[in-house]
């Protein structure tokens, strides 16, 4: 079984560097913050008296859960991990359990409906096979609060070509997805990426760049006054998009935050699929989350939507042993296909749980990552918010009550974690409205119509 | 001329009957190994292969002495000398290595042993088949089994000439009668023709092109000692001196009276096929064998 | 209840054109059309390879991803935005392509390490007829005055003529004049109409799936566009043209979803055949079915009849034929009795339409009915248990264990408007490869399209063939392909009129392209103050 490589490291202190690299390291490159103070003594603060930035990441996987195997008993701290959650076992204390909340939208739509609903409090808008939203997805909601002052505003990942994405404008647009981790380094961590305190050559194509972008800018608003009302809107946002480029190249003009725990990571290894065509869901997930985890670090970006295994699409598992009559299938084939109960004693849907469980474990060592990932005198993970949700509740029936909701971190200590907590059939965007407040984004309320929401779950709160 | 003959290859499979008649399919071995010893029973060795000689030669006293086996369906008489040997070699080798060495040679292109049987009537019984064994050339596409994918296209490899023979299905065996082929083959990176005197094939037969049997003959004992050596020259080792001590005991075909020696060794290649086809052209200009030893 | 979503109608885009109120002829309005990444590909190569001569072109290798709306990826083209990734994206690609052309282009201006370094006037001589190509109209000068302002401040910061050129050509390729087809219109008389420029756009996109070329511009501004005469001439010369393969490739490609074939997945252990080259080759099979028919103007309706095909030894090995071409793809002919008929006994419509190793009645019938009948398929409603049972004795194969879609009435409703297409081609497994037994039992591959009864895959094709949804379908989508959007309820009219002309022309597709384009709604824009 491939183990996910994630960077285990805490960063060494300024001065444990300091007496590595000895006298003669005038050559060694490392990035050493220029600040002679980052954080103060209780290492929770920059030396100007802010605290660490709130990162957001959205984990989405496809095709739901089986409530059965998912619902712990108890409440509270002291609950017995359920099947499905026990490979969380190794983050247990930095989770929270959230259960019996219902997404309140009109579920037209399978799959699409119920992940909208959620992480939107809106309904799909459905086109054939084009989806948008009639709300923004909660991380492009903190994207527009918290994005600008980074160079990039948020980041789209899947860790699978077809894995699309959940992040979604207030234009109802989608956000496409980067399915590549070289890309994603390249992204990130190529040219014009430099570690805090790296020598600064003025790079006086950057500011070229700019002007051009700066004339394409021009353009649009010429053109812009020649359309109707939706095509302008188009126009507006590719505007919005090229503004928001110029000013990520005008940041790598200037010295980058200092984050003692940046450091440059390694080119990504190459996941391969196995041999029957099968992609390493695990293997791609560790490696896209050390580079999220360092993108986070450096604080290229504060908020990610990140996309696990799609829905729908038929993403067969690398888990030996769960084919059905005799023939392999997908995820999505399986949730509707499987029989409750096939009389192996195994319980009901045991080859659809064996999917959900690897996706758990995946999922628990992303979280893993950040919660080793020291940052000040703690991790990366007590400045985070990691959601962790899906598609459906009971995916053989497209069901929208009683979703599953994980939350992972503290957001520098405003939310509890370590327990399970159920309401009774309470409105899901009041979680979303919960994270935006732990993040310090002060919305008054969250999601439309059936599912508007101007109160957030005190319980979560710490 | 052959090349008209396979013109209409693809065209008679799926409309089921040639113009002499009955049908024509045409197999390439995914899988070629040695025949070897596969336990007793009844105090008697059992492996694969034919009775070449006709006797089932169980005492001394005969021209050439070598116990014979019995095979896994109760046969008796079936003459597989090189079983012992295979033995040997792969005590020498690990094993498994001559099995993966010969799925190599296959999977590269080198070793496509391709199998067409014509004119058959009834793929159960038919007391009169045209069986040819032939060599193909082609970049083969090889599944995840690690074996060729079936329904593949290959050439003839012209150079070398098809062996034709007749035969019979009964119960949905094949068996050939006797014929003399030489096999170019690649071995251990040693190039050899591997001549086999006195073949015959014995297989079971469908019309989906998914054969198993074996392709029993005699080879000489010069060649055995040929490849030997280069075999040691290759890899550096030292099986000749062993193969001279043992070879008198090994051959067991062939008796010259003059010497009172046997000149051959029974050897059983053991295969199975998958369906293929052939390109219903010429193949391109230049050598088909320059183009693989390129690889 | 949204099953009941069948019923009686099939949606707006199948709405009766023969009633009164269609009978008035109600233009709309046109969007604004994103480059889709085969025509940016095609747009920057026919704008540089002339200027670059013989010298290697490398092009982006990752652009704002295509989406697909409404059934097309053309009228995706006219939804949404360009995203922050996107312009990233787009904005790479500039200097990638700027750079390599500046290496060997203008003949004019300073050498590299020349002084002075600026040059307006053969920035301005360069970039003029290069942001032509690229605009698919001449620039303006306020457009040309910026690009060539840019050269200058790039030059002089950069001490280069030429690395300053790179910026302005760069801006040319990132406007959104490059990477949009604008379709606004101009008022002519009391209605609106596609500008010249905009008309030999879309003209040539549609039939050429690529920009205009010089001699294509200079004709519409000569104004030959205009001249009903002119213009059909030129709509016949370019149907002759050899890049027509490109529009006849385009609109296949969009109505069969062909593009999807890239990431198709198939398990491995059950198929051994399958690999990556499998999607593209099965892409290219259909293709060359639909370019070979054209070429020989041939009927439409052989798309679902022929038992010719173009395939390669990935195919051949997949169809259990000989390989026709040891290379690449060459023409086989199927035996006269095979199953294997038409596009739909090709891979890309198997393969694609199946799950990862069984195959589905559901999803082949809604590609039937989407793609080939133009009806609309609500999803599922919520709540439904959607599973199929396993085979058990009685009922081993598919047709027997989906019965049930077409028993209860809350599923059949709207499964009997795709299962009995699908279960038609029970005889090809999820890879599309010939069978004759599902779990050991006999497949009966009959159906109905429509109440038209076959009983075998190749019958069903001769079924479609014969069928009037199938040629109106076809009308649709390429009235749809070529405007962007569905045909709007006032342009009923305009349907109805495309098949008479289709019907006329024998049926050829050669004959319905041009039909599209000589139709008067080609130009047509709804007048100003209209919706």
């Amino acid at each position: 079984m491939t183990r996910s490589r994630f960077l285990k490291r805490r960063p060494l202190s300024r001065r444990t560097m300091l007496r590595g690299l000895g006298l003669g390291g005038g050559a060694v490159a490392i990035g050493l913050p220029v600040l002679d103070a980052m954080t103060n003594e209780s290492g929770t603060a920059f030396a100007d008296g802010s605290i660490f930035p709130q990162r957001y990441v959205q984990f989405v996987w496809g095709n739901g859960v089986l409530p059965w195997f998912w619902t712990p008993a108890e409440e509270g701290a002291d609950y017995a991990m359920t099947e499905q959650l026990a490979p969380l076992a190794n983050v247990r204390e930095h989770m929270s359990v959230v259960t019996g909340f219902d997404v309140r939208v009109p579920g037209r739509s399978p799959h699409e409906s119920a992940v909208a609903g959620m992480l939107s409090g809106s309904q799909p808008i459905v086109e054939g096979e084009n989806v948008g939203w009639a709300a923004p997805s909660l991380d492009q909601v903190l994207a527009a609060e918290l994005g600008g002052s980074t160079r990039f505003r948020s980041l789209q990942t899947s860790i699978v070509s077809n894995g699309g994405s959940r992040s979604v404008l207030a234009t109802g647009e989608t956000l496409p997805s980067e399915t590549s981790a070289a890309a994603l380094f390249e992204r990130l961590f190529g040219e014009g990426f430099r570690l805090p305190g790296e020598t600064f050559e003025p790079d006086p194509t950057l500011r070229l760049r700019r002007s051009v972008l700066d004339t394409v800018a021009i353009e649009q608003q010429r053109l812009r006054q020649r359309l109707g009302a939706e095509d302008r809107l188009r126009v507006e946002q590719h505007l919005t998009n090229v503004r928001e480029l110029e000013r990520r190249i005008a940041r790598l003009e200037e010295d980058p935050p200092n984050f003692e725990a940046c450091m440059r990571p390694a080119m990504p290894r190459e996941v391969l699929p196995d041999s029957r065509g099968r992609d390493d869901l695990d293997g791609l997930n560790g490696v896209f989350a050390d580079l999220l985890i360092m993108a986070l670090a450096c604080d290229q970006t504060r908020i990610v939507g990140h996309v696990f295994s799609p829905a729908v699409r038929e993403t067969v598992y690398p888990i030996e042993g769960i084919d059905l009559q005799g023939v392999v299938r997908g995820h999505h084939d399986l949730t509707h296909n499987e029989p409750l109960d096939d009389g192996s004693g195994r319980g009901e849907m045991w080859r659809t749980n064996e999917i959900v469980k690897y996706i758990m474990a995946s999922l628990g060592r992303f979280v893993q990552g950040f919660a080793e990932f020291g940052e000040g005198e703690g991790s990366l993970l007590d400045n985070t918010v990691i959601l962790g949700t899906t598609d459906a509740s009971n995916p053989r029936l497209h069901s929208l009550d009683d979703f599953p909701i994980l939350l992972f971190g503290r957001a520098g200590g405003r939310l509890n974690t370590g327990f399970h907590y159920r309401s009774s059939g309470d409105n899901a965007a009041r979680v979303n409205l919960t994270i935006a407040r732990a993040m310090g984004v002060p919305l008054p309320s969250f999601g439309t119509e059936d599912a508007f929401a101007t109160d957030s779950v005190g319980a979560l709160e710490a | 001329m052959s090349g008209l003959r396979h013109a209409s290859l693809g065209l008679l499979l799926l409309v089921g009957c040639g113009e002499s008649g009955g049908e024509r399919s045409l197999a390439v071995a995914h899988t070629v190994g040695f025949g070897t010893e596969m336990g007793e029973v009844d105090g008697r060795a059992i492996t694969i292969g034919v009775d070449l000689d006709g006797q089932d030669t169980v005492e001394r006293g005969s021209a050439c002495f070598q116990e014979d086996y019995v095979a896994p369906d109760g046969r008796t008489g079936i003459d597989n000398s090189f079983a012992s040997i295979f033995s040997l070699v792969e005590g020498v080798f690990q094993e498994g290595t001559v099995e993966g060495i010969i799925q190599g040679t296959i999977n590269n292109g080198r070793l496509l042993l391709l199998f067409e049987v014509e004119g058959v009537d009834d793929w159960q019984n038919d007391p009169d088949v045209e069986v040819s064994v032939f060599l193909g050339d082609g970049r083969p596409v090889v599944g995840p089994d690690d074996r060729l994918v079936p329904n593949q296209t290959f050439d003839e490899r012209l150079e070398v000439p098809r062996n034709r023979v007749s035969g019979r299905i009964t119960d949905g065996v094949l068996e050939t009668e006797a014929f003399d082929t030489t096999l170019p083959l690649t071995f251990f990176n040693v190039f050899f023709d591997l001549r086999l005197f006195n073949t015959q094939i014995r297989a079971t037969v469908n019309e989906l092109g998914e054969w198993e049997g074996v392709l029993a003959g005699g080879m000489p004992k010069e060649d055995l000692l040929d490849v030997s050596m280069q075999a040691d020259a290759m890899q550096g080792i030292q099986v000749t001196p062993l193969v001279l001590t043992f070879l008198p005991g090994w051959t067991d075909l062939a008796f010259d009276e003059a010497t009172g020696e046997c000149n051959q060794i029974s050897a059983v290649l053991s295969f199975r096929t998958t369906r293929a086809f052939l390109f219903d052209d010429a193949p391109p200009e230049g050598p088909a064998e320059e183009a693989t030893e390129s690889l | 209840m949204v099953a009941l979503g069948c019923d009686g109608t099939i949606g707006e885009s199948t709405a009766p054109i023969d009633t009164p109120a269609a009978a008035e002829y109600v233009p709309e309005a046109a969007r604004l059309r994103r480059l889709t990444q085969e025509q940016y590909l095609i747009s920057v190569e026919d704008a540089l390879r002339p200027l670059i001569g013989d010298a290697e072109l490398r092009l982006p290798s990752s652009l704002e991803p295509d989406r697909r709306a409404e059934g097309l990826v053309a009228i995706g083209a006219t939804e949404g935005s360009v995203s922050p990734r996107g312009v990233e994206q787009y904005e790479d690609a500039s200097y990638l392509l700027a750079e390599q052309l500046v290496a060997v282009w203008p003949d004019c201006g300073p050498a590299s390490g020349e002084e002075p370094v600026v040059d307006n006037t053969c920035a301005s001589e360069s970039l003029r007829p290069l942001g032509r190509t690229l605009f698919r109209r001449p620039l303006t000068g306020q457009e040309l005055r910026a690009a060539v302002r840019l050269s200058a401040q790039a030059a002089e910061t950069l001490g280069d003529f030429r690395a300053g050129l790179a910026y302005g050509v760069a801006s040319l390729l990132q406007s959104p004049s490059f990477l949009f087809r604008t379709e606004s219109g101009e008022a002519v008389g009391e209605g609106r109409s596609l500008t010249r420029w905009e008309l030999v756009t879309r003209l040539s996109f549609f039939l050429w799936n690529r920009p205009p070329t010089t001699e294509l511009l200079d004709a519409a501004s000569r104004g030959d566009l205009n001249n009903e005469a002119q213009y059909a001439a030129l709509v016949d010369s370019m149907l002759g043209d050899e890049r027509a393969i490109g529009g006849v490739r385009a609109v296949f490609s969009d109505m069969l979803e062909l593009d999807k074939l890239d990431d198709l997945r198939k398990d491995r252990g059950t198929f051994v055949h399958m690999s990556p080259e499998v999607g593209p080759a099965a892409r290219e099979e259909t293709l060359r079915l639909v370019t070979w028919l054209y070429e020989n103007d041939s009927d439409y309706r052989t798309i679902f009849t022929t038992r010719t095909t173009f395939i390669d030894r990935t195919l051949a090995s997949i169809y259990g034929v000989a390989a026709p071409a040891r290379e690449g793809f060459a023409m086989h002919e199927h035996a006269p009795d095979s199953q294997r008929a038409g596009i739909l006994g090709h891979v890309s419509s198997l393969a694609l339409h199946s799950h990862v190793a069984a195959s589905s009645a559901t999803l082949r019938g809604i590609f039937v009915r989407r793609n080939l009948l133009c009806g609309e398929i609500p999803p599922p409603p919520p709540d439904v248990d959607t599973s199929i049972p396993e085979p058990q004795p009685g009922a081993l194969t598919l047709r027997d264990r989906v019965r049930r879609h077409l028993e209860e009435p809350s599923c059949a409703s709207c499964h009997r408007q795709m299962d009995p297409l699908g279960l038609g081609l029970e005889n090809f497994d999820a890879l599309g490869r010939f069978r004759t037994l599902d779990n050991g039992a006999r497949i009966d591959a009959s159906g109905n399209v429509d109440g038209e009864v076959f009983r075998t895959p190749a019958e069903f094709g001769d079924v479609l063939a014969e069928s009037e949804t199938t040629l109106e379908c076809a009308a649709r989508t390429f009235f749809r392909v070529a405007h962007g959007r569905h045909e709007g309820a006032g342009e009923a009219l305009v349907i109805e009129q495309l098949v008479d002309a289709f019907r006329q022309g024998d049926y050829s597709i050669r004959g319905l392209m041009r039909a599209v384009v000589v139709h008067p709604s080609f130009r047509t824009l709804p007048a100003e103050g209209q919706p």
